[in-house]
């Protein structure tokens, strides 16, 4: 075999190496390449939601005048941080224990209930919200008589909907990737089952749950359309607040709420996130004996049975019980000449080319930024790129569109609104692509990737033939999840635009403004979420199918 | 190094060794200091352009691709079509015996193939430089003694310039044309395995292969060739070298550079010693003596100590020619670790 000497160039290898390929080795290319995604993520992602709102300060003097309004706000704000707290440790406490179920039971039947926890985070929550409203107080169709009063209680129940199965799922995920070995010792050391989850398993989860309560917190401070559809006239968070005064067009509370929205759920997750993860939460508890009296079997099948019933009665069957409405409907002949539905089927045209653009920009956005973090291409600032890229999830996003507008109407005006939606949705989006990438980018041994440089392949071709390919589910799961949440957004949408719809908003002004029949508006939101389904299982199908196991 | 050399750079956890191999790869870019290849300046040139094959510690086989795929990606990243690279790919697959396998995937091998895989895969690039960074430390113990010397062996017929770190001193020995003991990422010696045996520069070296005796003491004469040291209240000689008087040494004596006797010899260099262990070991026997407050391990040929046991008296008389006195040295905390 010939043994080359060191001195040969390496060109004389590689008459075929790509212009790309051999810019990428330049010791330049990489610094320049993660800068610039920086820069431009900053510009597209960060920004926007920032410069709106900064370039209107001056307006939250005029508001801080009004004490009628400063009292509303206050109102609003505690609410919707009552439901979020509410909702979120509801989640917890009966969360955990079906997440349990799911991960470690031995019942049949099992795998179905998996699959059925990730149904209602599909639906989309407009749809949800049609249902859930349907479902507890609508005179007609409630099976309880429409018994629950619209506001509060109404409002909790739908938070419940979209936040419980994320919940679940998330502490699913922990729970099997965490290594049982650990349990073992506990357990043979004398500790009841209970103790032992306590003191060794879910502190070994505990960044997938923390993980899991902020971005479900964030998720419930964030929601605008459906919680409009429960509220009533009289109950208001903060979301539905600021999409009130939008509707009046008056801008000092508008921009005062918003930022009180921004400035308290910033601080709170952000401070909840880090004392989360210094801190040793050590749940207190019954003494040993009564933690190993409370393992025993008729507990356990109280506690898995009280979960799952919390799972049907308040999350399962109401965020589908929309089907049951839709039966109803029979007007087909409307579906294609009624103005109302003409539309929707524009609407729903918009909601996906928003959608499908907003995933593209985020990609190529993303992927340069989370590469950058997850291989500490920042240095030492790589922590303060990874806040800042995570900050847009802790704003809710009526707010972020609420600063998009306002960003439009100072400097942008002949933007056309499609436009402003896509730029508001690439800035509550991108986060997501980046973390969920980024995992996937981490998970990767770097020496894999140090290999492949020392057998010649530049960093580009590194990338393309060995990151990318190993990382694509990441991708691909990330890419899935924008768009889904991109298709579901109304809040945003909502602040941000003043004529245009996407398919949820309109679903939103059927039920709040009674424009339709309610058999009408409940096959518009299944129309939704087949759709929604069918666009998911296609991108599934074309990437899915080349999906390798194995390595 | 030199061309065609087997170099072993043998050093505790934490010594350096893996970032130095990774310097000299091109994967860190180093603060201070240059790489020069057949005096080319490499020290900031590009991984992809150095040619120097490299096989990391844990394999990173590329999990995706198959065994043949593995292969061919050097060859194929530098442009070389796709039936060359197969044809070179299979030549070297046959040599480390996968040619059977070349559809699997990395994670349906075991782990003697996947480091034969991976060595596949750093030789098919046909540079003339390989980097091993601990290849036989994820094996059982019959197959790192096995395949060892298979390394060297494909290591010299195929001419290659061969840098293997390893924390494994008797690897290091049997395989090595020349070992560097590195420690906190400084050089402390370099020599053929024989020097580095023989003759230690450091408490560390000394320690880091075989087993020693490690004793403080002073130079109390020097006379011609040969300085009289005190160690406690024994007394022993050994060569002069470069020893001053009165100069705080630390002497490293090795057991089987004691004579070993029943019966006094009248040397004054002789002690007497009580035997607390002995172990019987084949052609060599080793014992635990103790003299003068001081614990010492010995060894000779089992014959010569046939009769003597656990708590007999015997005379020991440390081989002047061979002891190796050092200027004084505190014990490194690595000491501890090994």
């Amino acid at each position: 075999m010939r043994s080359p000497r060191m001195g040969d160039n390496p060109s004389s290898y590689s008459p075929r190496l790509s212009f790309l390929d051999r810019i990428s080795s330049h010791p330049l290319a990489a610094p320049l390449l993660y800068i610039l995604a920086l820069f431009l993520f900053v510009a597209f992602a960060i920004a926007p939601t920032l410069i709106g709102i900064l370039g209107n300060l001056k307006l939250v003097g005029v508001a801080l005048q009004d004490p009628q309004l400063l009292e509303q706000t206050r109102v609003a704000v505690v609410n919707s941080f009552a439901v979020a707290s509410i909702v979120v440790a509801i989640d917890l406490v009966l969360g955990i224990p079906l997440a349990w179920l799911i991960a470690r039971g031995r019942l049949p039947g099992l795998r179905f209930l998996d699959t059925l926890v990730d149904m209602p985070l599909v639906m989309p929550t407009a749809a949800a919200g049609y249902s859930v409203l349907l479902f507890w107080s609508n005179p007609e169709y409630s099976p309880v008589r429409g018994v629950v009063p619209i506001g509060f209680f109404t409002v909790l129940l739908l938070h419940f909907t979209f936040t419980f199965p994320y919940v679940v799922r998330t502490v699913v995920g922990g729970l099997q990737t965490a290594d049982l070995s650990y349990e073992i010792p506990a357990r043979t050391l004398g500790a009841s089952p209970l103790t032992t989850a306590r003191t060794v398993t879910l502190p070994l989860i505990k960044p997938s749950i923390i993980s899991a309560l902020v971005l479900a917190y964030a998720r419930s401070l964030s929601e605008t359309g459906a919680t409009m559809m429960v509220t009533g006239p009289h109950f208001f968070t903060g979301p539905v607040l600021i999409k009130y005064w939008k509707e009046q067009g008056r801008l000092e509370p508008l921009v005062f709420v918003s930022i009180v929205m921004i400035l308290s759920s910033v601080m709170l997750l952000s401070i909840l996130s880090w004392v989360a993860k210094r801190y040793r939460i050590r749940l207190p508890w019954f003494s040993p004996v009564s933690e190993a009296r409370l393992s025993g079997g008729g507990w356990t099948g109280l506690r898995d049975g009280a979960a799952l019933v919390f799972f049907f009665a308040i999350i399962i069957i109401p965020t589908f019980f929309i089907f049951r409405a839709a039966t109803d409907f029979r007007d087909w002949s409307a579906l294609a000449s009624h103005t109302e539905w003409r539309t929707f089927w524009g609407a729903l045209g918009i909601s996906f080319a928003v959608a499908g653009l907003v995933t593209l920009v985020d990609a190529v956005l993303g992927i340069p930024v989370a590469l950058g973090i997850a291989r500490r291409r920042y240095g030492r600032f790589t922590p303060v790129v990874d806040g800042l890229v995570s900050l847009p999830i802790l704003v809710p996003t009526v707010a972020l569109g609420s600063s998009v507008h306002l960003l439009r109407q100072l400097y942008l005006r002949a933007l056309p609104e499609f436009w402003a939606i896509v730029i508001a949705h690439i800035s509550f989006t991108a986060p997501f692509l980046v973390k969920v990438f980024q995992a996937g980018v981490e998970a990767i041994d770097p020496e894999i990737e140090y290999v492949a440089r020392t057998l010649g392949a530049s960093p580009l071709r590194t990338f393309r033939t060995i990151t990318l390919p190993i990382a694509r589910n990441a991708l691909l799961a990330g890419a899935i999840l924008v768009f889904v949440r991109s298709v579901d957004e109304t809040g945003a949408t909502m602040a941000v635009v003043e004529k245009t719809q996407t398919a949820p908003v309109v679903l939103v002004a059927w039920v709040k403004k009674g424009l339709v029949p309610m058999s009408w508006a409940a096959f518009g939101g299944i129309v939704l979420v087949a759709v929604s389904f069918i666009a998911l299982l296609i991108v599934r199908t074309i990437f899915g199918a080349r999906m390798r196991v194995g390595g | 190094m030199f061309d065609g050399e087997y170099l072993v750079v043998l050093g505790p956890t934490g010594a350096g060794k893996s970032t130095l191999l990774k310097v000299i790869a091109g994967i860190h870019y180093p603060d201070r200091g240059k790489v020069l290849v057949y005096g080319r300046d490499m020290t900031r040139v590009p991984p992809e352009w150095r040619g120097i094959a490299y096989f990391p510690q844990n394999y990173a086989l590329f999990p995706h691709l198959t065994v043949l795929e593995n292969v061919t990606y050097g060859l194929r990243a530098r442009g070389i079509s796709e039936s060359d690279a197969r044809k070179r790919a299979l030549e070297v697959l046959r040599m480390v015996l996968l040619h059977e396998r070349t559809e699997s995937y990395p994670h349906e091998l075991s782990g003697g193939m996947q480091q034969r895989l991976a060595l596949a895969r750093a030789l098919v690039t046909a540079s003339g430089i390989l980097l091993l960074d601990e290849p036989l430390a994820a094996l059982d113990a019959i197959l790192r003694l096995e395949l060892r010397y298979e390394l060297r062996r494909i290591a010299k017929r195929l001419r290659l310039t061969v840098l293997h770190v390893t924390h494994d001193h008797e690897e290091a020995l049997s395989i090595a044309d020349r070992i560097v003991v590195l420690r906190r990422g400084e050089v402390v010696q370099v020599g053929t395995p024989q020097q580095i045996y023989e003759q230690p520069a450091d408490i560390l070296v000394s320690c880091l292969i075989g087993e020693v005796n490690v004793l403080d003491g002073i130079v109390h004469s020097v006379e011609n060739e040969y300085a009289i040291i005190t160690i406690d209240k024994l007394v022993l000689r050994a060569r002069r070298g470069k020893l001053k008087l009165h100069q705080p040494v630390t002497v490293v004596i090795r057991p089987e550079w004691v004579f070993v006797r029943k019966q006094r010899q009248g040397t004054p260099w002789e002690w007497e010693a009580r035997v607390e262990r002995i172990y019987f070991r084949g052609y060599m026997s080793v014992l635990d003596v103790s003299v003068g407050g001081l614990e010492l391990r010995v060894s000779a040929p089992s014959h010569m100590v046939s009769g003597i046991h656990e708590g007999d008296t015997v005379c020991v008389e440390a081989d002047a020619e061979r002891i190796v006195v050092l200027p004084y040295q505190a014990r490194p905390p690595e000491l501890f670790e090994l």
